[in-house]
């Protein structure tokens, strides 16, 4: 899967999660710049992303997924 | 095309009622992912603090982390018209939380649902138990002995039901295959522990045992659980299973919330036997030997169960009537009996027509009725003419006909009650009543024939569960319909000022069971009937005057001097609009929509017991 349709889908995740638009999300995308990332918000994000792309992550790459930009390399290395 | 979701999205901003709830059922059918529970959730939940649901507030206790649940128990919950808050206890804290008094008091919840892991809660039996079987019964003890202690502790503190999950083992380890093949056995041993919680629950009416092990067993052991977040942090559940146990606790919860359908109106050809008995004969109808004889053979046998749970069968096939005995009279292979049926409806009459005959004939509302065909074209017409009726259209094979009856939730109960046990024999010994009644020539005169036997209870050791059932399920006689909870009723027994007084009757044909209660509060010189209802079985049997001589002589055991009748007109309950008057009360001020009436007790006794009944207090001295 290319990245392009990867971040679209990941994108979609988050605004479902936080009630926000695709072009208010960009890879500097932090739990600081997004209201309402928090460790609860962590788990639903993880959960999604497992359930979108059919993926298990593990808790150490858990743990690395800090930022949008993370997120989306996690997940490329995932599915690809 | 737009996905089950997006379509959601649109009827939510439409905010027609109607139409969220059909795309929402449709998006909880499309298996959604985390997110989209997020979003849905937070969609209607601005829309259900507008819509006036009915509120409801549940704490979950569990001993991992569990919060996912909160966005697809609301939307269950929301489907079946009700706006449900959470409380989650942290996970660490469950004993504790319910043990003293702390956050789940100050929650106030209606209900408690509590599901604890064994692998949190006793590590021997989870991990351990080949080294250390030594120990294992006596952690069993000491876990269950403290479950009990803290649930108990609770109640003493709160009205709220608690539910509570039973005990699965998780993935199978190493002694999968020697393990009920030695005396060491870890599930023999999780048998015993929710064998154990099982009975705890049955003595006590306001705890309720959910069949956790069942539902992960339904959607397979391998995939509920998640091993790796449950070391993580402590997710035991895996997020895709999590929306399976919210689907089911809220079908639980709903069978607490909503009454159970009483009657089943069943069809008879290609339902209950295959082919049609008017063209293939008594002894041709499919019943037996292979496919499809056998599926409804076994479908019929569980139409005979359903009854036996205390669902009233009734009969409505478009047939001759000779044609349609006849395979009850002659068929060697039918499980069900013409009597099985408390009323037969066999004619080429409109089936809901018949259908509210046979309700008129039960005194029973027809929205309490269940109607089952494999005609499409019934159901049609039972939808439109007679749309409180629910409808199962049962077509495809008849070895999918239990299943799609399950499905519906419509016979779900909690509990069972012994009247329950005992519905279907009571209806068939009031239609020998009602024989009688034609015979007999004078309404006193069969009355008195009718030996009618009152037995009047007010301690506190009550059939309280069936009590509550009353207060849940009378519409009819039933002047104030106040709809007490089971605890509310527990509590009642237990206040001085309050005299909870429940009937029972039996006549020479059966026993009914307890078939009224009246509430009676005392405050100053008057006696309050806050409550008084009786089933409608039993009405034209001038039950309600022993009634209120009882009631009567309560009040003046407690020195009262007045009585006061409430009366809160309802669409059901206007067979009782007159009753006070009739008996001589005088109406007073009241507030708008309800009435008060009052009676002063003078020195004599103003309503006698009715010649034809006998009245007895049983455990009374």
């Amino acid at each position: 899967m290319e990245r392009v349709e990867i971040d679209a889908n990941l994108k979609k995740v988050f605004c479902e999660l936080f009630q926000m638009t695709p072009d208010q999300i960009n890879y500097e995308s932090t739990p600081d710049t997004i209201e309402g990332w928090d460790s609860m918000a962590q788990i639903r994000i993880i959960a999604s992303i497992e359930e979108e792309f059919d993926v298990v992550i593990s808790p150490e790459q858990q743990g690395d997924m800090l930022t949008f930009e993370l997120i989306g390399d996690i997940t490329e290395e995932l599915v690809n | 095309m737009s996905t089950p979701f997006e379509i959601l999205g649109d009827a939510c901003n439409s905010e027609n009622q109607d139409a969220i709830k059909e795309t929402l059922r449709q998006f909880l059918e499309s298996s959604p992912t985390s997110s989209q529970y997020y979003a849905a959730h937070k969609k209607i939940s601005e829309l259900a603090e507008k819509s006036g649901l009915k509120n409801v507030k549940l704490t979950v206790v569990t001993s991992f982390t569990a919060d996912l649940l909160t966005q697809p128990l609301f939307l269950h919950q929301y489907l079946n018209g009700i706006n449900l808050t959470l409380q989650y206890v942290p996970y660490d804290q469950w004993f504790l939380a319910l043990s003293s008094k702390g956050q789940i008091d100050e929650f106030s919840p209606d209900l408690v649902f509590l599901l604890l892991h064994l692998n949190d809660v006793a590590p021997v039996i989870s991990y351990s138990h080949l080294m250390d079987w030594i120990n294992v019964t006596e952690e069993k003890e000491k876990f269950l002995k403290s479950l009990f202690s803290a649930i108990s502790a609770f109640q003493q503190r709160s009205d709220a039901t608690v539910i509570v999950g039973n005990f699965c083992s998780q993935k199978p380890g190493f002694e999968r295959y020697f393990d009920l093949n030695t005396d060491l056995s870890k599930s023999q041993m999780i048998e015993d522990y929710n064998r154990e919680l099982s009975s705890f629950c049955s003595t006590n009416n306001n705890i309720l045992t959910f069949d956790y092990s069942g539902i992960v067993a339904d959607y397979g052991r391998a995939s509920w659980f998640d091993n790796v977040r449950n070391f993580s942090n402590k997710s035991a559940i895996s997020s895709k299973a999590i929306p399976s146990l919210a689907r089911e606790l809220s079908n639980f919860l709903n069978s607490i919330q909503r009454p159970r359908k009483k009657v089943l109106a069943v069809d008879f050809d290609n339902t209950i036997w295959g082919g049609v008995v008017g063209e293939d004969g008594p002894m041709g109808v499919r019943l037996s030997g292979e496919y499809p004889g056998n599926a409804y053979h076994a479908f019929q046998t569980f139409l005979k169960n359903l009854s036996a749970s205390g669902i009233l069968l009734v009969a409505t096939s478009k047939n001759n009537l000779e044609d349609a005995k006849e395979v009850f009279d002659q068929n060697p292979s039918m499980p069900l009996k013409w009597e099985d049926f408390v009323v037969h409806k066999i004619d080429w009459a409109d089936k809901y027509l018949n259908l509210k005959a046979a309700a008129d004939k039960l005194n029973l509302g027809i929205e309490s009725f269940v109607f089952i065909d494999d005609n499409p074209v019934e159901i049609a017409m039972m939808r439109q003419f007679s749309p409180d009726v629910k409808c199962i259209l049962l077509n495809g094979s008849p070895a999918n006909f239990q299943d799609k009856i399950v499905r519906t939730g419509h016979f779900d109960s909690p509990t069972l009650t012994s009247e329950d046990f005992g519905r279907t024999l009571s209806y068939q010994a009031d239609k020998k009543r009602g024989e009688h009644e034609i015979r007999t020539e004078t309404i006193e005169k069969f009355l008195s024939e009718l030996g009618l036997e009152i037995s009047v209870f007010r301690s506190s050791n009550q059939d309280i569960s069936r009590i509550a059932q009353l207060f849940e399920k009378t519409n009819q006689f039933n002047f104030t319909t106040k709809r007490y909870s089971l605890s509310e009723v527990t509590e009642m027994t237990q206040i001085d000022g309050i005299d909870l007084i429940s009937f029972a009757l039996k006549d020479k044909y059966g026993e009914y069971g307890i078939i009224a209660v009246v509430v009676l509060k005392h405050n100053e010189g008057a006696a309050t009937i806050d409550s008084f209802l009786m089933s409608c079985r039993v009405l034209g049997r001038n039950i309600e005057d022993a009634i209120l001589a009882v009631i009567e002589e309560v009040a003046r055991e407690r020195d009262a001097d007045r009585l006061l009748g409430l009366y809160s007109p309802t669409a059901k309950n206007q067979q009782v609009e007159g009753f006070y008057v009739s008996k001589g009360f005088e109406g007073i001020e009241g507030s708008d929509s309800d009435c008060m009436f009052q009676r002063t007790l003078s020195a004599k006794t103003i309503y006698q017991i009715p010649p034809h009944t006998h009245i007895s207090y049983p455990g009374e001295s």
